[in-house]
């Protein structure tokens, strides 16, 4: 039985197979797509992303440790070009003007998929894509892609002091744009 | 009042709290005031769920299979995108690529002192250089060519077969020059073979 892990289908696309590219493609681009998509909050804009990032992840696979997980890596290479993507685009956006671009729930045309979902998720995917971009990116990296403040800060090139602030501001106005109140409302808001 | 004699944990606390981030101390210090302080205890749990609910967000459906479309690029850019691959694992020959570096200028400085007869081409070539620099290495106790009576020594107590070597040796000076060469080649050998990325590069320029 052929080796179908990660590493293996790497391995072989460095050998000269591009179809095992294939595979890992189907294995990660609804991930990669949701990075793309919390991201750019656009459905269209997000499949090019993230097509266009396997096609960069294929592109610099010299560059990736076969020994480490695959997934992160390209949902990584997937963030860094929709950051690029929404810092070229930055000028008028740090507003919160941002906020009417949020989309509809037309995001899952599904309707079975669309019936699945919670309120509450919806709620939340319109408030993420409410943010203005900058907090979107930080939310996506730090919950999404795990990294640390200073990291973060290295890959927006913020200062860490700044990170922190977005962030908190960013999951201030998630909790209320999504109406996540557990209990009672804020005391100190 | 009593907010006013309750020092509340910040909004920065609180996240930095739930992020973990926070050095043992002030951990210890938010946690036992998250303890007796229902207000903070509220806003930590509002937090909290901001956390748990994006941790538990679905992913969106894709409405299309990107495959056909990655692969239609990765397939007509192949020729260049599956150049022979720097694989990781490849680093060991970086050390290796050193090592050999520094063994083969050890073994261009060892012949440099087997080399010191052509100190006297500095009366056509270049006046004063390679005397100051023999002098420089006779100064600094490196050995000139007054070493080959010691090699000589060295090589006879080796008994008959370094007397078949010294037979076929028959100068320093010769010696000095082979070491060159040898050095020189190991050195050019590993450059242009051994160096990372050389292979590209080499493949270019041939």
């Amino acid at each position: 039985m052929p080796d179908s892990s990660d590493r293996a289908l790497v391995l072989h696309v460095r050998g000269g197979d591009p179809d095992a590219f294939g595979e890992l493609v189907q294995r990660y681009q609804t991930s990669v797509y949701n990075v793309c998509y919390r991201l750019l909050s656009d459905t269209a804009a997000a499949e090019d992303q993230a097509q266009e990032a396997f096609i960069r992840a294929y592109q610099r696979l010299d560059q990736f440790d076969a020994d480490r997980p695959f997934g992160p890596w390209v949902r990584r290479v997937a963030a860094n070009l929709c950051l690029n993507r929404l810092a070229a685009a930055r000028p008028p956006s740090l507003s919160f003007d941002d906020e009417r671009d949020a989309p509809s729930l037309e995001m899952a045309p599904d309707p079975a998929a669309t019936h699945e979902q919670t309120e509450t998720v919806a709620a939340l995917r319109q408030a993420i894509a409410a943010l203005p971009p900058q907090y979107r990116a930080i939310i996506e990296l730090r919950h999404f892609q795990d990294l640390s403040y200073a990291e973060i800060a290295v890959e927006l090139k913020l200062p860490v002091s700044d990170v922190k602030s977005h962030l908190f501001r960013a999951r201030k106005l998630l909790a209320t744009h999504a109406a996540l109140r557990p209990t009672e409302p804020d005391a100190h808001d | 009042m009593t907010d006013r004699l309750i020092p509340h944990l910040s909004d920065e606390q609180l996240n930095e709290y739930v992020d973990e981030a926070l050095a043992p101390s002030a951990r210890s210090a938010a946690a036992a005031h998250l303890a007796t302080c229902p207000d903070c205890a509220a806003r930590l749990s509002s937090l909290s769920l901001v956390f748990s609910e994006l941790a538990q967000l679905p992913p969106a459906p894709l409405r299309r299979d990107l495959r056909a479309g990655v692969m239609a690029a990765v397939r007509a850019q192949r020729p260049t995108a599956l150049r022979p691959l720097a694989d990781p694992k490849r680093r060991p020959v970086q050390l290796v690529f050193g090592l050999q570096l520094l063994a083969a200028f050890a073994l261009l400085a060892f012949a440099w002192p087997f080399l010191a007869p052509l100190a006297g081409l500095q009366r056509i070539f270049a006046p004063g250089i390679f005397g100051g620099l023999a002098a420089e290495l006779t100064g600094a106790g490196l050995p000139s060519a007054n070493l080959w009576p010691t090699v000589q020594g060295w090589l006879a107590g080796l008994g008959t077969q370094s007397a078949l070597l010294f037979a076929v040796v028959p100068s320093p000076l010769v010696v000095g020059l082979v070491l060159l060469a040898a050095g020189l080649l190991w050195l050019l050998g590993n450059a242009l073979l051994l160096r990372p990325n050389a292979a590209p590069r080499l493949r270019r320029l041939l």
